[in-house]
């Protein structure tokens, strides 16, 4: 492309890629490592009542935990998912993991158990009576109803431990005995099918911000009673329960590719006018 | 199947206890069978990637052997070893996360790329789709809501109103157009998913 010979308007409007690329490292490394991390002065609605719900549980109720993410986009899920699970640990309500996507039964695995099995410990969570890792169970609504007509239907949990033999089951014979649902993904209609519409079971659920407009058509319906959006909303949790993670460390890089999008489109409109009112040309 | 799947329906809407322990049974046997359906998919995962290794197909053949090298070891190494030894999570952590990652990251270079040269107000459309966007993204920065929470408001009206609305409006054309799918498949009409009748003989 011939730049010689044309104006600055021209030039604002022409920005290398590699240039943008590289000031959206600069700024992200920055904003990571180098800016202040200052608190939320405001919480917003959905995730004041993912928190207000939970908080209401009573010590003892069930939760029904999933993990629908994927591996590319489950970062952006895990302060809220990591947030709500503190909370329920914290209220000493009991846990039961099911997962229908093979991918968010690893991310389970290896990143938010490892996150909440500290907490667990500290709060006197034993396996089998007070939580229960179920693992993937293929087959998604299926699943889902074959697990709330009755959990025996499932078999064993994943490490081969007869559901007969867990004390949690003892108080979970079907669908109705579960009191929240606590989800972070995506696919969430399969819950909302099988359990929400089924049982009127609570549910709240965390995922990305760009997912918002597909989980606002629940929550204006009021199957989903709250929602936790992205790296802000787990921020927002983090700040609510007093526990500043993973949400708050990376909020402002966060912040930084957001405004660089902006001030992308500020600068290239500007040079659209620039160059409609004085042309492309030197002058 | 077409009278398996209309039982499987009435029983949603209604509460008849035989229809139910009817259809609580055909659900379990549907794990049982979704959970043989994952075999077979491994299986053809296999069976498509020895057929590209055996007549060299599309110069990507090498790319077919690292796919079963990489499946073989993980089958047998979780198998062996289970899902928490030190070399599973290596392969997880490092390999199929990052490479995931990797991937979703570079798209964030793209999207700053594309907001900068196609967000242009050309047009009284492009304008309001370009407000739109400020706002939005304006709005999901968590930083904006730390120093500029009275913006909140606005960004909850672009997400409830008019973008709920298109959501709702996808959600419920998905919707119906998946009954018509069943519906079709109940009645036998749709053979597009169940490729009955494609067979050669």
């Amino acid at each position: 492309m011939e730049r010689k010979g044309k104006n600055v308007w021209w030039k604002l409007g022409h920005i290398r890629s590699v240039y943008l690329s590289l000031t959206l490292i600069v700024l992200f490394i920055v904003a990571m490592f180098g800016l202040p991390k200052p608190p939320p002065k405001s919480i917003s609605l959905y995730v004041q009542k993912t928190y207000d719900l939970i908080e209401s549980m009573e010590p003892g109720s069930i939760a029904f935990f999933q993990c629908s993410n994927d591996y590319a986009w489950y970062v952006t899920h895990i302060p809220g998912a990591i947030g709500m699970l503190k909370h329920a640990i914290d209220k000493k309500i009991k846990i039961i993991e099911l997962e229908t996507s093979n991918e968010g039964t690893m991310i389970f695995s290896y990143v938010i158990l490892p996150a909440i099995l500290p907490r667990m410990e500290e709060m006197g969570y034993e396996y089998g009576k007070d939580w229960v890792k179920l693992g993937y169970v293929a087959g998604g609504d299926a699943a889902y109803k074959a697990f709330c007509d009755d959990p025996r239907n499932i078999g064993t949990d994943v490490f081969g431990n007869d559901i007969e033999d867990l004390p949690l089951f003892d108080e979970v014979k079907s669908g109705a005995d579960i009191d929240i649902i606590l989800f972070t993904g995506y696919g969430l209609h399969g819950a909302i099918r099988q359990i929400v519409s089924r049982y009127d079971t609570p549910m709240v659920a965390c995922s990305h911000a760009g997912g918002l407009q597909w989980f606002f058509v629940f929550l204006q319906t009021g199957q989903l009673d709250g929602f936790i959006h992205g790296w802000s909303g787990g921020r927002e949790y983090e700040h609510l329960i007093g526990e500043p993670g993973l949400g708050t460390f990376g909020s402002m890089a966060v912040s930084v590719g957001f405004y660089l999008c902006i001030a992308g489109i500020v600068i290239a409109n500007i040079a659209f006018v620039g160059m409609k009112l004085f042309g492309e040309d030197k002058k | 199947m077409g009278i398996l799947g209309g039982l499987v329906l009435i029983e949603y809407y209604t509460t008849i206890p035989a229809l139910n322990n009817l259809v609580s049974k055909l659900s379990t046997m549907a794990v049982i069978l979704a959970s043989f359906a994952s075999v077979l998919g491994l299986f053809n995962i296999y069976r498509y990637h020895y057929g590209n290794i055996k007549n060299k197909e599309g110069g990507l053949w090498y790319l077919s052997i690292i796919t079963v090298c990489l499946l073989t070891f993980s089958i047998l190494y979780g198998l062996y070893a289970g899902i928490y030894s030190d070399v599973y999570q290596w392969m997880w952590f490092y390999l199929a996360a990052q490479t995931y990652a990797a991937g979703l990251s570079i798209s964030g270079f793209y999207m700053i790329t594309a907001a900068y040269r196609a967000c242009v107000a050309r047009s009284a459309e492009a304008f309001v789709l370009l407000i739109a966007t400020i706002v939005i993204l304006f709005g999901s920065a968590p930083l904006t809501m730390a120093y500029l929470p009275g913006f909140k408001p606005i960004d909850n009206w672009f997400l409830s109103v008019p973008s709920a609305a298109a959501g709702r409006g996808m959600t419920i054309g998905a919707g119906i157009g998946t009954l018509a799918l069943g519906f079709r498949l109940l009645y036998g009409k749709e053979k597009m998913i169940t490729r009955v009748g494609e067979e050669k003989v």
